[in-house]
């Protein structure tokens, strides 16, 4: 199980917003639609947050589907290497002058890593942790990373999952009454579908993952579906080679066995028949069947190791559509409401 | 310049360079590759040319002008190690073994100096009909440098200059081929051995009868230190090379003899060589001593993740799979952080039980590249295509790769694979947004993408072949994780959704070690990652 989907300091936001909602109840003015009803200022304030929350919400699939194409501006942040080994040539000269004991204070070694750094004009690509050395070694050391500019893609998904919480009280506490109405029903009703489905999916995710591990046995679900496309492959090429009569027959044979009818017996029979010095085309039947077998064997593993994954990956069918409709029935609210 | 021009000037230089003595005996053909791949290097007073510890694989000779040599040994102190007058060399060490600067080499005056690059100047040496050439090197590196060299082991760092310069006479130069058995198990300890290039595994036969690897010895790494213990000493394993190797050897009885006169001094050796054999916290379970700046390691799982090849060095990219939803983000990102849009990461790797962060799961550990302490894919590659950087990563120079493949089948890790040559292959089309929303993307899908990405290149056959720099045909690309060289990030790390795929340090990962010897024991470390805790 991944636990790490519930651990994430973004949930302070979805508990506060839950906290103000849990407030109000108590004292006594909470009810769906609260604001909504106590004035226009109220209303658009509860709106914006939830606007708000929603934009953030949609800021993870942005930069993933941004990384994914190679329009994300941290892509022309890319150095040159040789600048990276400059640096990193002055970074060792800085690590042998502090093993000369040139250099004693954290903050002075920290403003001349910066100056290399900056000088060489790697400082948004690499970065250095100075830190206390080893007992017996260097008073410092430095240790270079990756910069991650814009957080992980998983520090996003945590925003998107608790933020989209919070974005659910803010709708709920904005116009949690509006069933009555076309476009309130319709966003409420969409907005429930959104957050149902990707309630379910935190939870799949979570066990989803070990589920599949513990049913891969010799073959991971990748692995599966190389080999099923690698036999396929084949066993088209094979199959072209061969003379129109052999296709047939195992053709004939690959859907009487589908169906449970016994279509072995009918390539049994050809092979039979088939004279002592045709060698060429008994070996042609013969890789057919083999590959087949084998095909069919991938087939079923990957079959099963894919309905596991589909088990827990489905719910985005019901998820993303619904996100989109969101988007755009969202969209046409803030237009309508500005416009009208 | 005229053309004419050009070439006179060029037959000037010609007549130049194969005057001067180290050069004159060079065969026709090195001459012109020579000439060919030689570039001179201008440096102004007090310009550094090299530094002590950086990675360069260039060999320089100095034409004019002189350069001076500073080392700076482990105790901060730097001292002049060598004046450079013309006609003289340096940078042979690196330029053979990749190994890191031993000196700091200054310019002194304006000088000008020849250099060749690492994989040029390994022809020259290793070629058969030009022995002599290899002749001069090790003569000048014996007189020259192989006192400094020495004071890098440990056993020799603190003794007096006088008596390293005594023992310095009796060092025999040994070239062994890959697979060479040097010492065996059980077998008189009579020498100490200092591993100028290649590497050396040194082995030992379990009660079982496999076969536990104790250490490994390369870039200065020397052993046999036991063998100036005193007692009769026997070596703990078979000592095998790995890739062809060149060593120092420094034979007991010629340390004797060279010391002979000052017994204190040998039998200060002596304590020397018990602490470095015998103490556990410093050295190997081997007795061998390692270079500085690189710890040992003698915990119980890194002898099952060596023997099982799953470590080597470095950090290795362990997927959990107990987070990772298959969504396929780490290799999409690949794909999109490389211009050839060949995804460098695989997902297939060896599967083993582990405990990361405490928590008991199974882990992955994907085909990317260790960086090994023992690049075997950098000893086999002859053209210079493979290096490693100065923050110790292995790269390819892909201007000198001319696709043989030797590093694919020299990788012990299956982490190299091969393309076709740049140009050659198909490009895959990107997919448009709406191609890529999950489930629904099939409905986008355009026919003519998905036919051009089925189908090979019609022209690519037809097209001219792409050259190296060196002007051989490009067979082929090698590839491997670069672990997105320039950018910011490392892609499948950055965009795993769940933090399922990171980079981390082996030894940090509490590997299901009972489980997997369990499975040694019966014979297959093989079925211990393949099958972990799984069915």
């Amino acid at each position: 199980m991944n636990k790490s989907l519930f651990r994430s300091h973004y949930a302070w936001a979805a508990i506060l917003a839950l906290g103000v909602w849990a407030g109000l109840f108590v004292a006594g003015l909470g009810r769906f639609g609260i604001i909504g009803s106590s004035g226009r200022t109220a209303r658009l304030v509860s709106g914006n947050l939830a606007l708000f929350c929603m934009l953030l919400a949609i800021g993870y699939v942005l930069r993933k589907y941004m990384h994914k194409h190679g329009y994300s501006p941290e892509f022309k942040l890319k150095v040159p290497i040789a600048k990276l080994e400059r640096a990193e040539t002055r970074l060792n000269e800085i690590r042998r002058e502090i093993l000369k004991g040139q250099h004693t204070t954290q903050r002075g070694i920290e403003a001349l890593v910066a100056r290399v750094l900056r000088e060489e004009g790697v400082q948004r690509v690499l970065r250095i942790e100075v830190s206390a050395g080893p007992p017996a070694g260097p008073k410092f050391d430095l240790k270079a990373s990756k910069a991650f500019p814009l957080g992980k893609a998983a520090s996003w998904l945590h925003l998107h999952l608790y933020i989209s919480i919070a974005m659910a009280i803010a709708v709920f506490v904005h116009g949690g009454d509006g069933f009555d109405s076309g476009m309130g029903a319709t966003l409420l009703g969409v907005s429930v579908l959104v957050i149902v489905s990707g309630v379910v999916g935190i939870f799949l995710w979570a066990f989803g993952p070990a589920w599949l591990t513990r049913r891969e046995r010799d073959l991971s679900i990748e692995e599966s579906f190389v080999m099923r496309e690698g036999f396929s492959r084949k066993l088209k090429e094979l199959l072209e080679k061969m003379d129109a009569d052999l296709r047939a027959v195992l053709e004939d044979a690959s859907a009487k066995g589908a169906a449970g009818s016994g279509g072995e017996n009918a390539v049994r029979v050809l092979l039979k028949a088939l004279p002592a010095g045709d060698a060429a085309r008994r070996v042609q039947l013969q890789d057919a069947l083999v590959l087949r077998g084998q095909l069919q064997r991938v087939d079923a593993e990957f079959r099963a190791l894919w309905r596991i994954r589909l088990g827990f990956m489905a719910w985005r069918a019901v998820h993303l559509p619904a996100a989109l409709f969101l988007c755009v029935a969202v969209a046409a609210h803030v237009l309508s409401i500005a416009l009208y | 310049m005229s053309e004419e021009g050009l070439s006179e000037l060029e037959a000037r230089e010609s007549e130049l360079l194969f005057k001067l003595e180290l050069f004159a005996g060079l065969s026709p053909r090195l001459r012109k590759l020579l000439l060919k791949f030689r570039r001179y290097t201008p440096g102004l007073a007090d310009a550094v040319f090299v530094k002590q510890g950086e990675y360069t694989e260039d060999f320089h000779y100095v034409l004019s002008g002189s350069v001076s040599a500073f080392r700076t040994d482990t105790d901060g102190r730097t001292e002049l190690h060598e004046f450079l007058g013309p006609y003289s060399w340096f940078g042979e060490a690196s330029a053979l073994s990749n190994q890191p600067s031993l000196a700091t080499f200054k310019a002194d005056m304006a000088c000008t100096l020849l250099t060749i690059d690492g994989g040029t100047f390994k022809i020259l040496c290793k070629d058969p009909s030009n022995q002599d050439f290899r002749k001069r090197i090790d003569e000048r590196y014996r007189r020259q440098a192989l006192a400094a060299h020495m004071r890098t082991m440990p056993i020799f760092s603190s003794l007096p200059k006088e008596q390293l310069a005594a023992i310095k006479g009796h060092v025999r130069f040994e070239t062994y081929p890959k697979g060479k058995l040097i010492a065996s198990e059980g077998a008189e300890c009579d020498a100490v051995y200092m591993v100028r290039s290649g590497a050396i595994s040194c082995a030992r036969k379990l009660p079982s009868g496999q076969e536990q690897i104790l250490e490994y010895h390369m870039n200065n790494s020397s052993f046999g230190e036991r063998s100036l213990a005193g007692g009769n000493e026997t070596w703990p394993g078979n000592y095998i090379t790995l890739a062809p190797t060149d060593v120092l050897v420094i034979s007991r009885a010629a340390i004797q003899s060279s010391l002979g006169a000052d017994p204190a001094a040998f039998e200060a050796l002596n304590k020397a060589a018990m602490a470095l054999a015998y103490d556990p916290s410093g050295h190997s379970a081997a007795g061998g001593a390692r270079s500085a700046g690189r710890a040992a390691k003698s915990e119980d799982e890194i002898e099952v993740l060596v023997k099982g090849g799953r470590v080597k060095g470095g950090e290795a990219l362990v997927i959990d799979l107990a987070r990772c939803v298959r969504c396929n983000m780490c290799v999409e990102t690949c794909v999109a952080v490389h211009e050839d849009r060949v995804p460098r990461l695989s997902k297939k790797g060896q599967r083993t039980p582990a405990v990361i962060d405490l928590v008991p799961t199974e882990i992955n550990l994907a085909t990317s590249c260790y960086n090994c302490d023992i690049p075997e894919c950098m000893m086999a590659c002859n053209f210079g295509a493979i290096r490693r950087d100065s923050a110790g990563l292995i790269r390819f120079v892909y201007d000198n790769c001319v696709g043989c493949s030797a590093c694919v089948s020299a990788c012990p890790y299956g982490v190299i694979r091969y393309t076709p040559p740049p140009g050659s292959a198909p490009i895959v089309p990107k997919e448009s947004f709406f191609e890529s929303i999950p489930l629904l993307g099939a409905l986008f899908k355009r026919k003519d993408a998905a036919a051009q990405e089925a189908a090979p290149s019609a022209d690519a056959s037809k097209k001219d072949p792409v050259l190296s720099a060196r002007g051989e045909k490009v067979q082929g690309k090698s590839i491997k994780c670069d672990l997105c060289a320039g950018l910011p990030f490392e892609g499948c790390v950055y965009n795993c959704p769940t933090s399922a795929i990171a980079r981390r340090d082996p030894t940090s990962i509490r590997y299901d070690v009972d489980q997997i010897h369990v499975k040694v024991v019966d014979g297959s470390i093989a079925d211990a990652v393949g099958g972990g805790s799984r069915g």
